[in-house]
C-alpha cells in the first residue's frame, strides 16, 4: 500500500502537471461570469473603456486598474505592486480604446462588479488579438 | 427577528446534520446553493443569508468532531483532535472526548458573542491595518514552525551511523515530501486548474477531500477496526483545565482566522504548542475552541462593518451569494450565533448517542463505506471528472504521512506553500518555473 500511495502521488502529479502545461487558459465572455467562477483563471478580450486608474498618480504605481469591455459586458482589471510597476516601467499601461487580451484570476462577489486580478505582466497583451 | 431566529435555527440544523456525516464538509453544503443560484444571477437577501450561514457554521463546528473522534474521519481542522480522541475512544471514553470538544466550542462561542463580537467593528480595523503588511512572513514562520515542530518517531535500536540517521529521518523525510508534493498540487490548482472555470469556486475542494477525508476512510476499511463499547459516564474536569484549554484554543483559532491561508488545523497546532497543554482532556477542549473561533470568527470578520476580511471557504461562499455590510446585519449575525449555539448544544449529546447507536448497529466499516461513496459523489457533482482525478492524486499524497508515520498536517502544503509564495510576491515566478504561466 505504501508503494501504491507513492506511485499514485508522483505519477498523478506528473500527469496533472503535463495536462496543465498542455492546456491553454480558457477564454470567456465577460457576460458569462458568475459567482461560481470565483478564483477561475481565465482570459478575456475587449476594449479598454476609460483611462487607467493608478495609485499614486505620479511615479511608480503600487496599484493599477482599468475597465475592459466586450459585447457582453465589462470587467475591472486590477494589478498590484511589482506587476503594476513593471507595466508602468515598460510603458504598457493600456489607454482608452486599446484592444487588449488579459489573463488573470477572477474575483466575483454579490456585492459589486467582478474583478480580474492580473498577477503577471505577461498576462496583458495589447493590440488586436484577432488574426 | 422571527426571520433571524428561523433562519439561524434552520442553518444550525443543517450544519449539525452535515457535521455528523463523515465525508461531508460544511463547505460542500454551502457550495450547493451557490451552484444553483450562480447561473441564475440570483442572490439571497441578507436578512436570511446572514443568520442561516452563521447557524450552519455554528452547527457544523460543534458537531463535526463527532465523526472525527468516533469514526476517525476528520477534516483538516480536526486531525489534531483525532489522536487524543482515538486514545479515549479505545478506552471506551469516546463520548467524553466529544463532550470535551463541545465544551471548548461553547466557551469560544461565548467569547465571540459576548466579548469579541461587540468590540470587533471598532477594534479590528486598526489591527487589520497593522497586521496586513506582515501576512507573508507570518505565514512563512508558520510553515517553518510546522516543519520543525515534528519529532522523529522511535524506530527501535539501529546500528550507529547512516542506518540510525536514516531511520530517525525517515518519517520526517516523508513529512517534508508530503508538504512539497501537496504544495506542487496547490500550485497546479491555483494557476492552471483542470477544473472547469464554471466550477472554479470549488478548485481546492477535491484536493482537501483527497488529502484529509479519504485516507482515514480508506484505512478504516482496510484495517477492519471496530469501535469498542463506549460508556456514558464522564470523569470530573477541573475548571482551570477548561479555562486553560478554551483560552489556548481561542488564541490559536484567532491567529488562524486572521491570517490568510492559515486554517483551523494550524490554529489547533499553534494553540497546543503555545499553551503547553499536557492533559489530553484540556487539549481536546482547546481543539474545540480553536475550530469554533476559526469557523464562526470568519463569519464575523465577513459581516463586521468596516472590517471587510474574507477568511475561509465558508466566508468566500457566503459572500458570493449575499451582500451584507451593515450594523443591522452584523448584530443579526451575533444573535444567530447565540441562538444557533444554544440549539446546537441541545442537539449535541443526542447526536453523539445517535452516532454511537448507528455504529453499533451498522458497524464502522459500513459507515466508512457509505462516507467514502458520499465524498466521491460530492466531488463528482461539484467538480466533475477533473475533480475526481485531482481527488485521487490527493489521496495518494494524503496516504503518505499516514502510512509512513509522518504528521498529516504536512498536507496543508496544498494551500500554505502557494499562498506564502503569492503573498511574498513570488507566486507567479514559481508558477512560471513550473511552466504553469
Amino acid at each position: 500500500m505504501r508503494g501504491a500511495a507513492l506511485a499514485l502521488a508522483t505519477v498523478g502529479l506528473l500527469f496533472l502537471q503535463w495536462s496543465a502545461r498542455a492546456r491553454d487558459i480558457p477564454p470567456i465572455e465577460i457576460g458569462a461570469i458568475t459567482p461560481a467562477m470565483n478564483f477561475a483563471r481565465v482570459r478575456i478580450e475587449g476594449e479598454v473603456q476609460r483611462r487607467a486608474y493608478r495609485s499614486p498618480p505620479q511615479g511608480v504605481p503600487d496599484y493599477l486598474s482599468f475597465v475592459v469591455a466586450d459585447e457582453s459586458g465589462e470587467v475591472r482589471v486590477q494589478a498590484w505592486r511589482t506587476v503594476a510597476a513593471e507595466l508602468a516601467r515598460s510603458g504598457r499601461i493600456p489607454q482608452r480604446g486599446d484592444r487588449v487580451r488579459v489573463s488573470g484570476s477572477l474575483r466575483v462577489t454579490a456585492r459589486g462588479e467582478p474583478r480580474l486580478a492580473l498577477d503577471a505582466p505577461g498576462g496583458l497583451q495589447k493590440g488586436d488579438p484577432s488574426p | 427577528m422571527i426571520v433571524v431566529a428561523l433562519a439561524a435555527g434552520a442553518g444550525t440544523l443543517v450544519g449539525a446534520a452535515a457535521g455528523c456525516v463523515p465525508g461531508l464538509h460544511v463547505y460542500n453544503v454551502l457550495a450547493l446553493p451557490v451552484l444553483w443560484l450562480a447561473p441564475r444571477s440570483r442572490t439571497v437577501p441578507a436578512a436570511v443569508a446572514v443568520p442561516f450561514a452563521c447557524g450552519v457554521m455554528v452547527g457544523f463546528c460543534l458537531c463535526n468532531t463527532i465523526p472525527s473522534i468516533l469514526l476517525a474521519a476528520p477534516d483538516e481542522s480536526a486531525f489534531f483532535t483525532v489522536l487524543p480522541g482515538q486514545k479515549m475512544l479505545a478506552q471506551g471514553r469516546g463520548h467524553e472526548a466529544c463532550l470535551l470538544t463541545a465544551l471548548g466550542g461553547m466557551g469560544a462561542l461565548l467569547f465571540l458573542t459576548l466579548v469579541a463580537g461587540p468590540l470587533a467593528p471598532r477594534a479590528l480595523p486598526p489591527v487589520r491595518d497593522v497586521l496586513r503588511p506582515h501576512g507573508h512572513w507570518a505565514l512563512w514562520c508558520v510553515i517553518v514552525f510546522m516543519m520543525m515542530s515534528e519529532w522523529p518517531k522511535p524506530m527501535g535500536m539501529r546500528r550507529a551511523g547512516w542506518p540510525a540517521l536514516g531511520a530517525a529521518w525517515r518519517s520526517l523525510g516523508f513529512g517534508w515530501l508530503t508538504f512539497l508534493l501537496s504544495g506542487w498540487l496547490g500550485f497546479i490548482l491555483l494557476f492552471r486548474s483542470p477544473i472547469a472555470p464554471e466550477r472554479a469556486f470549488q478548485n481546492l475542494m477535491p484536493a482537501f477531500v483527497g488529502l484529509f477525508t479519504l485516507p482515514w476512510l480508506v484505512l478504516n476499511l482496510v484495517a477492519r477496526v471496530e469501535v469498542p463499547a463506549q460508556r456514558r459516564h464522564c470523569g470530573r474536569l477541573p475548571g482551570s483545565a477548561v479555562l486553560q484549554g478554551t483560552a489556548a484554543g481561542t488564541l490559536g483559532g484567532a491567529f488562524a482566522v486572521f491570517f490568510p491561508a492559515v486554517t483551523a488545523g494550524v490554529g489547533g497546532l499553534l494553540s497546543g504548542h503555545a499553551s503547553g497543554l499536557r492533559d489530553d482532556r484540556a487539549f481536546l477542549v482547546s481543539q474545540g475552541a480553536s475550530k469554533m473561533i476559526y469557523g464562526v470568527g470568519a463569519m464575523l470578520l465577513l459581516f463586521a462593518p468596516g472590517v471587510g476580511m474574507v477568511r475561509g471557504g465558508g466566508a468566500w461562499l457566503t459572500q458570493s451569494v449575499t451582500a451584507a455590510g451593515g450594523l443591522a446585519e452584523y448584530y443579526a449575525a451575533l444573535a444567530a450565533l447565540a441562538l444557533g449555539g444554544a440549539l446546537a448544544l441541545c442537539l449535541f449529546n443526542p447526536m453523539v448517542r445517535l452516532t454511537l447507536y448507528g455504529l453499533r448497529r451498522i458497524g464502522s466499516r459500513a459507515v466508512s463505506r457509505g462516507a467514502l461513496g458520499l465524498a466521491v459523489a460530492l466531488v463528482w457533482l461539484l467538480t466533475g471528472a477533473a475533480g475526481v482525478t485531482v481527488m485521487l492524486v490527493a489521496l495518494g499524497i494524503g496516504l503518505i504521512p499516514v502510512l509512513f508515520g509522518a504528521r498529516r498536517m504536512n498536507a496543508l502544503g496544498v494551500i500554505l506553500l502557494p499562498m506564502a509564495c503569492i503573498l511574498s510576491g513570488h507566486g507567479p515566478r514559481v508558477a512560471q518555473w513550473l511552466g504553469l504561466m
